[in-house]
């Protein structure tokens, strides 16, 4: 029976169905998808005159596999020029370099996301043009070859105070050079491609080129029959079209969707068919969750009658590392899997995380294994995401960088490179206020320039304009800080970007158990009182109200401070003064103590401190007792939205002493630091 | 209308009046508990699994009445692509028998690990992988019943506790929703992974995906918002938030109709209740349709 008389016959069938009203839905059992589906939904339309609602659950030639998708997003990358986002979107599904295994099992899997594959193309840097680059081989390999040479430097480096930031910078070069290398290939023959069907071309020579590279390159989740059998429609296709002049690339595709599109059926969705065509025997081991065999497990959990009388509880265990947990809940009647364990809930929903017995975190109770200040702060904001970025390493996917202006991180390292920069080559002269301002904010005009052109090199901000912008916002912020520090009085300067407790950590002094820190100060210079500290802080939009400042901010100048007069110097030596400088475009403040105001600052962070450490030592760690605190966290969606609400309500229930400490602390100093001999200047 | 009243702080009383009408009403009613605050919905979901209260979550609670949700479309988004989140969340309970304690020592140096552990870490990763390449040739939709399948998923507590068969239901439901949703969009379980995403961002929109008749054995959770004035409901309970910003506040309106307002979005809805009202103490004076209920119910 050929392929034309089974269809005929099964239209003969539904036509008997119809008259007869034989209940429905009418299924239709195929032996493959192609061609009888097409077939079959096509001559249904035009043989049996009646509105007909099908269902085809064996899964579409073409718009129900990933294929066509994915043919689409290559048409979609050739006609806008290869831009970031199309090329981004496509990624996912271009085959690894050949030297990686060609076309073995492995490499069929996405090993990149869009979002992971746009964050790599824009790692390659700025563009003239406003809509970005749009050839990606020779970026692409540019960046490798960077990355290389930067991970050559940073394994050959020897000093040892940088050796922690040398290893952390290392490691993302290496990621990123793992991820971007298996890239290369493909983007090259992309580019290729690309530049072909710039030149235009008749329908048969684009179609060569283009096919070839989806053979070689794009991952098609289609038998080579059935790939074959596309490929040779297209060809009929345009050898039968009168169309014989050479064509651009957005006329050949448009041509080519019209025609691949001829292949796939616009089959609305129906809840209720009339008719279901269904495969012989399913596609995957599972089969499709719509369909379930009677009496298997799928069927047996679903059906809405109650599954039966419960086993007795089992006892789950909750691998800890030395210890056993048994959760008594009722085990169901599903058998499970040998692969997998029966695995419990875990205290983790609780509210609080223990990772292990007393002491098993060590990170800040070791000379070798110190703590950031900003980690310091981190920690007393909410100890499970501390836990989760810095002891467990789960990092959320960074956000895609904006094309028209710097994010606010990135201005803000610009920033501070900035300054440090005019500072470590003209901060003994500025601060003993030699020259003139203006000689001065001409100097520091000209380090913004060589520090912005520098970070083009790596950040996507694309488009002259959007560059001209971004150089002036950056410049005003500098100019401003640059003038509003000329108005203090002048003084001794010391270091900057002075970095401490590395690499092995300075132990704050005072504290009952010790705490061992590193950081990296900002600036330090001396006055006639004695020795300042300086942080400087981006703020995003508008410059806080100088009511209180927040503890994460004073958290971290306190830090700094006691580790100071812990030694970090060499020698233990007294603050007399400490600054916030924050800074923005359009306004400068600083916050500074001394005397009393000082003294608040070293007493409510030695506070803070022996909380952190009793928190450290316990390895407990709970979620943030303020639920604004989870606003902008990154790890929201992982956490979700009941488990602040929970942990507010550990927070008033616990009986737990080193918890009860913590909650404690941040009931107390959640509003700021306010007193009356605190300063705030404007710039 | 019965108009129940309980004492504010005391929830088990509440509950235990929702138990006692919904032992005596048919089958097929509206039933609705709102709740402000997702605290509240944490607090009463225990004592609705203590009482055998069926319960079902609107949008808004969605993810705070069934936690397995999230988690699995989480887990399903860890399988479509390298998001870290999703990647932590797929190697760890309920998916495998793993959590932070193992990916800390992970961390601490694999050397250091025991061998039970390793194994275990080794075998997750072994059938994520099977799990991809299965994805990557199929659909979401059966890339998401092999996760739950070919994993630990389905021991989840949820399955098999006093709401397990709304639970179950609602497991289906999901699967229908993720294959009816790629299938519509004709996409694969990579570029479905932004529709993950926007789900898990916003639990209305999958909510709707997952919508149920309003009639049936169920209490809905729902939220102050998605209330609108004229909704007829045939059982009405209004959890009290104790100190928290969102306080409910209800009046008799007229005969049959109640309004509720809240404090802090100074709106409100009239709803008509067609047989039982059940509300906290703190609220107008009563009349003499109003009955207390007995404490120690249940």
């Amino acid at each position: 029976m050929t392929v034309t008389q089974c269809v005929y016959a099964a239209i003969q069938w539904l036509r008997e169905q119809l008259e007869t009203r034989a209940p429905k839905p009418w299924w239709v059992l195929v032996p493959k998808p192609v061609p009888y589906v097409p077939l079959l939904v096509q001559r249904i339309d035009v043989c049996i005159r009646q509105p007909l609602s099908v269902f085809i659950a064996c899964g579409m030639p073409f718009a129900g596999s990933p294929a066509l998708a994915r043919l689409r997003k290559l048409n979609g990358a050739l006609c806008r020029n290869l831009s970031a986002h199309a090329v981004a979107a496509l990624a996912p599904y271009l085959r690894r370099g050949v030297a990686d295994g060609g076309k073995s099992p492995s490499s069929w899997l996405p090993r990149v996301s869009p979002e992971r594959a746009l964050l790599l193309l824009q790692a390659s840097g700025a563009c003239a043009e406003p809509s970005g680059p749009h050839r990606w081989h020779e970026r692409m390999a540019s960046l490798l070859e960077r990355t290389t040479k930067g991970v050559a430097a940073a394994k050959q480096s020897t000093d040892m105070s940088e050796r922690r930031q040398t290893a952390i910078r290392r490691q993302e070069l290496e990621r990123l050079a793992r991820e971007v290398r298996v890239l290369l290939p493909s983007l090259r023959d992309l580019d290729d491609l690309a530049e072909r069907f710039a030149r235009g071309g008749t329908r048969q020579e684009l179609l060569e080129h283009y096919w070839r590279f989806v053979d070689r390159w794009l991952v098609m989740p289609m038998t080579p029959p059935l790939q074959e059998s596309v490929v040779r429609l297209c060809f009929t296709s345009a050898a039968a079209s009168k169309e014989r002049r050479s064509e651009s690339a957005e006329e050949f595709v448009s041509w080519l969707e019209g025609t691949l599109q001829s292949l796939v059926l616009d089959v609305p969705h129906c809840a209720a068919p009339d008719i279901t065509i269904a495969l012989q025997r399913p596609i995957e081991r599972s089969g499709s969750v719509f369909r379930m065999r009677e009496g298997s497990d799928e069927a047996h959990f679903t059906s809405s009658s109650p599954t039966g009388v419960p086993l007795p509880p089992a006892a789950a265990t909750s691998i800890a590392f030395d210890r056993a947990v048994a959760h008594p809940w009722v085990a169901g009647q599903r058998n499970l899997r040998d692969v997998v364990e029966r695995v419990s809930a875990g205290s983790e929903e609780a509210g609080v995380c223990f990772v292990g017995p007393p002491g098993s975190v060590r990170w800040g109770l070791e000379p070798g294994r110190p703590l950031s200040a900003t980690a310091l702060a981190l920690l007393l904001t909410c100890p499970y995401r501390f836990l989760l970025e810095r002891v467990a390493h789960v990092h959320p996917l960074q956000r895609k960088a904006s094309t028209k202006h710097f994010e606010a991180s990135a201005f803000g390292t610009l920033v501070h490179e900035a300054f440090a920069a005019f500072l470590k080559w003209h901060g003994a002269a500025f601060f003993a206020r030699n020259g003139t301002l203006r000689d001065w904010l001409e100097c520091v005009r000209a380090l913004v320039v060589e520090h912005f052109e520098a970070r083009l090199r790596t950040y996507p901000l694309w488009g002259e304009t959007n560059q001209a912008e971004e150089l002036l916002r950056l410049q005003a912020s500098l100019e401003r800080l640059v003038a509003a520090e000329w108005k203090q009085p002048p003084r001794e300067f010391l270091a900057v970007e002075y970095r401490f407790g590395e690499p092995s950590g300075v132990r704050l002094r005072g504290s009952r158990t010790p705490l061992y820190v590193r950081g990296s100060i900002d600036w330090l210079d001396r006055t006639a009182r004695g020795l300042t500290v300086g942080e400087l802080k981006t703020v995003a939009i508008t410059v806080a109200e100088p009511t209180r400042l927040d503890f994460r901010r004073y958290l971290q100048l306190g830090v700094y401070v006691l580790a100071i007069e812990s030694g970090a110097l060499g020698n233990a030596e007294t603050v007399s003064d400490a600054a916030v400088v924050m800074v923005n475009p359009s306004d400068v403040r600083r916050w500074q103590a001394n005397g009393r105001s000082l003294q608040q600052v070293r007493e409510r962070t030695a506070e803070a401190v022996e909380v952190a450490t009793v928190l450290l030592q316990s390895a407990k760690f709970p979620r943030t007792p303020a639920v604004s605190d989870c606003m902008y966290c990154p790890f929201f969606t992982y956490c979700g939205e009941a488990a602040a609400s929970d942990a507010v309500r550990a927070s008033l229930e616990t009986a737990d002493e080193e918890l009860q400490a913590f909650y404690t602390w941040r009931g107390v100093y959640r509003e700021g630091l306010r007193t009356r001999d605190q300063r705030w200047v404007s710039g | 209308m019965n108009v129940f009243r309980y004492s504010g702080e005391d929830q088990a009383h509440l509950v235990a009046a929702l138990a006692e009408v919904m032992a005596e009403a048919e089958q097929q009613l509206v039933r609705v508990l709102v709740c402000a605050e997702s605290a509240s919905v944490s607090r009463i979901l225990p004592l609705l699994q203590k009482f055998k209260i069926p319960y079902v979550a609107g949008s808004r609670w969605l993810f705070v009445a069934h936690p397995w949700i999230r988690l699995f479309l989480l887990g399903l988004r860890g399988l479509a692509d390298d998001d870290p989140l999703g990647q932590a969340c797929l190697l760890g309970r309920p998916f495998f028998p793993l959590g932070l304690e193992q990916r800390v020592q992970r961390v601490l140096g694999q050397r250091q690990m025991p061998s039970g552990v390793s194994q275990a870490w080794e075998r997750a990763k072994e059938t994520i992988r099977e799990l991809r390449v299965r994805a990557s040739r199929g659909g979401p939709g059966s890339a998401a019943l092999a996760l739950a399948e070919e994993t630990a998923f389905l021991s989840h507590p949820s399955f098999f506790g006093a709401n397990c068969e709304t639970e179950r239901q609602l497991f289906w439901m999901l699967l229908s929703a993720i294959e009816r949703e790629s299938w519509i969009a004709s996409s694969d379980l990579v570029g479905f992974a932004s529709t993950l995403h926007d789900w898990l961002n916003a639990p209305g929109v999958l909510a709707q995906k997952l919508q149920r008749s309003e009639r049936g054995k169920e209490l809905r959770l729902l939220a102050f918002e998605e209330l609108q004035s004229g909704d007829a409901v045939d059982l009405l309970a209004v959890m009290a938030e104790g100190h928290g910003p969102s306080q409910i506040h209800w009046s008799l309106a007229s005969e049959g109709h109640v309004r509720l307002e809240t404090t802090d979005r100074r709106i409100g809805v009239d709803l008509q209740v067609a047989s039982t009202l059940i509300v906290p103490d703190a609220g107008p004076a009563t009349a003499g349709s109003i009955s207390h209920v007995p404490r120690g119910g249940g």
